[in-house]
């Protein structure tokens, strides 16, 4: 029966979000076999440390804890005999009913003195033992699968379920039956099996609730993420979670390309290597080895259009660029619309949301002028840009009809690794209006539209592993 | 493999506050788990809170040897499991270079030489000839160890891959000589200060321990244990102003070991309260950073009240 909680506990937990492996479930019962259900806070550490395995996922798993292990189930649980010793958790369940209740025997069973109820549950209740029942409750909303409830209209088939596995078929005959027998103790027990079954329900409800909670979340939040990660990047801002999801993809991104080995065709002596190398060859070192491998960092500068006209993406943008700052360390941000500046330090010292708003409230005033920016970036950072730089350009490229300055574009390009330009804009309007991509796009490596989280991630990818 | 008894949560707390290491329940139920299920223990938290601190102590009330692992870019194999001695190797080369004639003589065809060569086959990679290195040596304990393996984050993803089968089973391949099973199961610490992401697989191994920083109690107590000379009523003081310090958003908090050292400082310096001039002068102890302590500076009233 203990077993079977924690099976679903782990169960509600993967709901809501903390990855869950079948040998950390395995794990985590053997550390609660350990350790017992005595204390809550032990048993919250004993299993946070079996089954969250970061900060983040140690979050989400305090929340499901607390929803979870609610005060009457951590009392049925140390109730429960020591946890071990019925594992079998899947089995078939006991017969609900014992004995006769389907045949009526007048009313109590002959003997004198008030009457006893005689269906299993009718007992139960009457004994008013608040663990028993946490207990047995526990067990036939298991049995009735209620970790499989997905949508909120299958709550009162769940709750009937439950009541079903704990007996009330038989429950619901003796009430009937009692209220309409002659002798008034039996009318009177009628009349309390009744109110009593009544707080049962309101029970199961509760639960039925609280599963409901825990199960359905992880459903809806695939469902959300995938909606998120194809939506407009400029309408973005109508979901929450989004942060968290452009996190987690830069992260993604940055932890599978922070650092690449490179072989080289030359290197140093490597001593250790042509000792071993040469031992066959009598000791004589006549078979040089040279230490070739190099790590290679990328070396990234961005360049994000903040002004109005693509002001709903840039947000996004920088935000991703935020994240991957966060993780890779040689990235350099530049944010323009009129004038041009660096805001690596800006991003580096706040948190989000302040850099964001320090980046637009500076940099986002007045029309954009690519050609300006392109000449102070050049005179910021042109030196800095060489062979294994990457430059990333985040913008529509509608310069107001300025001078695009191609040249520096070209000037930069030619000295750095790749360029490439993320367009908001659709690749059929390039060019209309005062659009100048077409002016910049034989200089760059790669010109894309992004205009959602998966486009982003697509080209980012691409990127890093050319870089 | 022999399985050690493993005294209970609070037994080992207990044992770990006379080695002077004041364990909060969770971390202490961690060195108890670890030691129960034979998992590794990822210990992350920021830093200066005793990540390392933990296993030098583990190591001490479970009076077993410590072996620490330094991570590092670059760290590869060679550095962190076996080295073959290749110079040992050489020199016995050229020494039994005129041995081989004897060994050789009488023998009929090239056939039956090489049949004769071949029982000496491996004496070049043998044990004798093998360097091993921290986590050889961890694994070749007799009566198990303490191994600390020290910011696993600053090592390479590929050598995290490489650890995965130490953690899980135990054991290690050294192709010369096979499968290096753990003559007794090492108890495995792993720290990170989650400069990079460690992956899943790693995780999932392990057993997964948060060290915050320590409530208020907490480094009250782990001050009286490190500096007992400190009055009470200042103990309470300093550590309330630390703990307002890790309120502000600053470029790095003082951390455990800043108090302790604070303590001290203020100690030698005969102060028994706290005032704005006092900790004016020596917040280059608790603050590593210009702009922090200037920003504390401007603040240090409000702070102190």
């Amino acid at each position: 029966m203990a077993h079977a909680v924690l099976i679903d506990f782990i169960h509600a937990a993967r709901g809501a979000g903390v990855r869950i492996s079948t040998a950390e479930t395995l794990d985590a019962l053997r550390a609660v076999d350990l350790v017992g259900y005595g204390s809550r806070a032990r048993l919250r550490d004993t299993l946070g440390m079996a089954l969250a395995k970061s900060t983040g996922d140690r979050q989400l798993f305090d929340e499901t804890f607390e929803r979870f292990f609610t005060a009457s189930r951590m009392a049925a649980l140390a109730n429960a005999s020591p946890a071990g010793d019925d594992s079998t958790t899947d089995t078939a369940p006991p017969p609900p009913v014992e004995g006769d209740a389907g045949t009526p025997t007048g009313s109590g069973g002959g003997s004198g003195g008030s009457p006893q109820p005689t269906s299993a549950l009718g007992q139960m209740l009457m004994q008013g033992d608040p663990a028993a029942l946490a207990m047995a409750m526990t067990q036939a909303a298991q049995r009735a699968n209620i970790g499989n409830i997905r949508v909120f209209t299958q709550k009162g088939l769940y709750g009937r379920r439950v009541l079903q596995e704990m007996g009330g078929e038989q429950l619901d005959l003796e009430i009937i039956r009692r209220e309409d027998g002659d002798d008034p103790a039996g009318r009177a027990l009628g009349d309390e099996l009744k109110r009593r079954r009544q707080l049962l329900r309101d029970e199961i409800r509760d639960l039925i609730a609280r599963q409901y909670l825990l199960s359905a979340a992880q459903a809806n939040r695939e469902l959300r993420e995938e909606i998120i990660r194809e939506a407009n990047l400029a309408t973005l801002d109508e979901f929450r979670g989004v942060e968290q999801i452009v996190r987690k993809l830069a992260r993604k991104l940055a932890a599978r390309h922070s650092r690449r080995r490179r072989v080289e065709q030359r290197g140093l002596l490597d001593v250790r290597r042509t000792l071993a190398r040469n031992i066959r060859h009598d000791g004589i070192l006549f078979e040089p080895q040279w230490r070739s491998k190099r790590i290679e960092r990328p070396n990234v500068v961005v360049v994000c259009d903040v002004s109005n006209s693509v002001r709903a993406y840039a947000k996004f943008l920088l935000l991703f660029l935020y994240s991957l700052a966060d993780v890779l360390p040689r990235v350099r941000a530049f944010a323009f619309s009129y004038r041009l500046g660096e805001v690596t330090g800006l991003f580096r010292d706040h948190d989000f949301s302040e850099a964001v708003g320090r980046t637009l409230a500076l940099y986002g005033m007045g029309s954009t002028d690519y050609g300006l920016a392109l000449e102070e970036l050049a005179a910021l950072c042109g030196d800095d840009i060489d062979h294994r730089t990457t430059l990333i350009f985040l913008g529509d490229a509608r310069s107001n009809y300025s001078e695009p300055r191609a040249d520096i574009l070209r000037r930069l390009g030619e000295r750095a690794r790749q360029v490439i330009w993320l367009n908001p804009e659709n690749a059929g309007r390039w060019g209309s209006g005062d659009s100048v991509m077409p002016r910049y796009r034989p200089y760059c490596t790669i010109a894309e539209t992004t205009r959602t989280l998966d486009d982003l991630e697509r080209v980012v990818e691409r990127l890093l592993k050319r870089a | 493999m022999n399985r050690p008894n493993v005294p209970a949560a609070d037994e080992l707390a207990a044992r770990l506050a006379t080695a002077g290491y004041l364990a909060s329940d969770a971390t202490a139920l961690a060195v108890f788990l670890a030691r129960a299920l034979n998992k590794p223990v990822l210990v992350e938290g920021p830093p200066g809170v005793g990540k390392t601190e933990l296993a030098k102590a583990a190591a001490t009330v479970l009076d077993l040897p410590l072996i620490r692992l330094q991570c590092y870019e670059g760290l590869d194999e060679a550095k962190a499991l076996y080295e073959w001695k290749y110079g040992k190797q050489l020199l016995y080369v050229q020494v039994l270079k005129e041995q081989l004639g004897d060994l050789l003589r009488g023998a009929k065809g090239l056939e039956e030489s090489v049949a004769r060569l071949h029982r000496f086959g491996d004496i070049f990679y043998s044990e004798d000839f093998l360097e091993p290195r921290p986590l050889l040596n961890a694994l070749r304990q007799e009566h198990g160890c303490v191994l600390l393996i020290d910011e696993i984050d600053k090592a390479d993803a590929e050598f995290e891959s490489f650890l995965l089968e130490i953690l899980s089973d135990f054991q290690v391949s050294v192709p010369e000589i096979g499968t290096v099973q753990a003559r007794s199961l090492p108890l495995v610490f792993l720290t990170s200060n989650d400069t990079r992401e460690l992956s899943d697989a790693l995780r999932r191994r392990c057993l997964h321990l948060h060290i915050p920083f320590p409530e208020k109690k907490l480094e009250q107590r782990i001050v009286e244990a490190r500096v007992p000379d400190v009055p009470a009523a200042l103990r309470g003081q300093l550590v309330d102003f630390v703990h307002a310090l890790r309120e502000l958003d600053l470029k790095k908090h003082p951390a455990i070991s800043e108090t302790i050292d604070w303590a001290r400082a203020l100690l030698l310096l005969h102060a028994d309260s706290l005032d704005a001039e006092l900790v004016s002068r020596t917040l280059n102890v608790l603050l590593k950073h210009e702009e922090d302590i200037a920003d504390v500076r401007n603040e240090l009233k409000a702070l102190l009240k």
